[in-house]
């Protein structure tokens, strides 16, 4: 009896350790390789830490290998208690007769989170739970010369009568930083470019909305949702020439364009906005979270 | 308000109800995901040197190393995080076979609760993460009071958590020494065992955090910012709650920037003791009255130290200036 369930036990460790080496092996692949339209399982952590879970699939294969010939010499000799532990398989058995039918439920339950994730897919957040995060939106300081962390690039000067290209404008990105401590009155005028999720708020009047995104720093434990006030001359619509299920959802991807101004929103307090905003809508990037430390992220 | 804001932004009324379905569902495996990505590499890290050291590391050196002095004893477990850094998911399973290994439990704890701090991985993490406001003043403050937290509760807790404090079996000495390849097999076998182990309660405690995680409104920490004692709770709260990995928190803590820099700090050297799963992967190690001992006494020692320094060191305990007009900003809402 004892030695069945040594034997399941054992099974089941080694199952458990090439499951999740599997899983992470998947995982890494389905993000280094993204087929279009459908985001790597990975895309819920921060980039600079994915090539650990590759790293470690790696690693548990040569663990799970290493388990199963120490389960194969357990089979051959048979528990022995109070024998002289020398040999490889022999040292495992003080550890073997604390196995128990009760590993079994640690292992099904460490198995759980790999069934579960083939359950759900994308790397974002719904719009509740953006919505109990709350969005931290750029304000407007009074006070010149407000040193962020990393500072925005310098006010390009382009030629008169000429349209900034993306490049110039500022993206999310270069914004990350003012949207936490508050935009100094020198942005003021400065173009933007921004690439974010159509929302709306209480606080939106006729033609206004929010362009937020999802920041991560580490995983999506800690994402929070940033936001960028925004006023167009049109109202923008959606569903206009989309699929009629795009009509109820917001989280729509646009592309919003113009200027920062110092305009007043549905209650007339005074706010920082993207005026006169061109809005498109656009795919949503293969990346949807925004991570502030890589600057190679776009937008 | 957040059926309001969520009805605005689906365009359709959204209950309580409705806001628990699918989508809800979906985030939280997506949370719970993340965690475990985040933390499970070094969980296996952890389990792997946890393995070597039960192989290759006889008892007799590791009792040789330490001092015959209690205090200094203590402290040299604090200190070691320099030379075996570990964050805090990995140091649990390193921790469990020093005990296994008969290092003493003060020593033990306190190499457990101060590596993931004391090591220089996050001390250059918290430097760069805070390198435009007072980055030295942070980096020194973390490391000090987790230090000295990390060595008072190793000795609160050796002191009042009985005969037996944990659940660990001390290991007979092996006669003979195994051959490199025999041992490097018998070595990731225990990593493989310390692994599942240590993973499963890893996932039960990122699931506890994940569903709260999603259910819990961020506007009823943020809303607490400007008072000290509250803000201070907040944090540790938010600390037990995120789980976050010692080596990417100073950045998160960065970014509460209505926060003062005293209730950021309890935030930064609770993180790295007591969390969610920390909790669940410590019922691995210790009985419940250690564990009860050792939450207690962190929970209060990082409240009373960081109280202590905002009093001591008043400009602590402000709000950052630049924040100032976010706040009118904020007081100027209907």
């Amino acid at each position: 009896m004892n030695r069945a369930i040594h034997r399941i036990v054992g099974v089941g460790r080694v199952a458990v350790i090439l499951g999740w080496a599997a899983f992470l092996a998947f995982a890494w692949y389905t993000t280094a390789y993204p087929q279009p339209g459908k985001p790597g399982r990975l895309g819920i952590i921060n980039p600079s830490y994915r090539w650990l879970s590759l790293a470690s699939a790696a690693a548990l294969i040569l663990v799970g290998g290493a388990l199963l010939p120490t389960q194969r010499s357990e089979h051959a000799h048979g528990p022995e208690v109070g024998g002289q532990h020398k040999g490889a398989g022999d040292r495992d058995h003080e550890e073997e007769e604390t196995a128990s039918p009760g590993e079994l439920v640690f292992q099904a339950l460490f198995l759980a989170p790999v069934i579960l994730s083939l359950c759900t897919t994308g790397s974002g957040l719904s719009g509740a739970s953006l919505s109990r995060r709350g969005i931290h939106e750029i304000r407007l300081s009074e006070q010149p010369g407000v040193r962020s962390a990393t500072p925005v690039p310098p006010a390009p000067m382009p030629p008169p009568g000429t349209e900034l290209g993306p490049v110039q404008a500022l993206s999310m990105a270069d914004l990350y930083d003012y949207l936490l401590i508050g935009a100094s009155p020198e942005l003021l005028g400065r173009q933007v470019d921004v690439i974010g999720q159509h929302f709306l708020d209480e606080r939106c009047g006729e033609n206004q909305f929010l362009v937020t995104r999802i920041v991560v720093t580490c995983c999506l434990a800690d994402a929070e949702v940033i936001g960028l006030r925004a006023q167009s001359s049109k109202p923008f619509n959606p569903s206009a020439g989309g699929p009629a299920a795009r009509a109820s959802k917001s989280g729509t991807w646009i592309r919003v364009r113009g200027k920062l101004r110092r305009l007043n929103d549905r209650f007339g307090n005074p706010a920082l906005f993207i005026d006169d905003a061109a809005v498109s809508e656009v795919p949503a990037p293969a990346d949807i979270l925004l991570y502030p430390r890589r600057r190679t992220t776009p937008w | 308000m957040v059926e309001e804001v969520a009805s605005s932004a689906f365009g359709r009324p959204a209950s309580f109800l409705e806001t628990l379905d699918l989508e809800l569902f979906g985030d939280f495996s997506r949370v719970l995901l993340s965690i475990l990505f985040e933390a499970l590499p070094f969980v296996l890290l952890g389990s792997l040197v946890s393995g070597i050291m039960e192989v290759f590391l006889p008892s007799e050196v590791l009792a040789r190393m330490l001092p015959k002095n209690r205090f200094l004893a203590t402290l040299s477990g604090a200190l070691a995080g320099l030379a075996l850094p570990m964050c805090e998911c990995g140091v649990v399973p390193v921790m469990r076979r020093l005990i296994r290994k008969g290092t003493p439990l003060n020593v033990a704890l306190a190499y457990m609760l101060a590596a993931p701090m004391v090591n220089p991985i996050v001390i250059l993490s918290t430097m760069v993460a805070f390198r435009s406001m007072r980055p030295l003043t942070v980096t020194g403050l973390r490391i000090g009071l987790g230090l000295v937290i990390a060595m008072i509760t190793s000795g609160v807790v050796t002191l009042f958590a009985g005969k037996h404090p944990h659940t660990i079996s001390l290991k007979a000495p092996t006669a003979g020494r195994p051959t490199w390849r025999e041992g490097s097999r018998e070595a990731l076998g225990h990593a493989g065992r310390d692994f599942i182990e240590i993973g499963a309660f890893l996932v039960i405690g990122a699931a506890i955090s994940a569903a709260l995680n999603v259910l819990v409104e961020r506007k009823i920490v943020v809303q607490f910012a400007g008072q000290n004692v509250m803000a201070t709770v907040m944090m540790m709260g938010m600390a037990l709650v995120l789980n976050l990995c010692s080596e990417a928190d100073a950045f998160v803590a960065w970014s509460f920037r209505d926060f003062s820099i005293s209730s950021r700090l309890a935030f930064l050297v609770l993180g790295p003791i007591l969390d969610m799963k920390l909790i669940a992967m410590y019922t691995r190690v210790f009985r419940k009255r250690t564990i009860l001992i050792l939450c207690a006494c962190s929970l209060v020692l990082v409240f009373t130290a960081t109280m202590l320094l905002s009093s001591l060191w008043p400009e602590l305990s402000k709000p950052s200036p630049l924040t100032d007009a976010a706040r009118q900003a904020q007081e100027m809402r209907p």
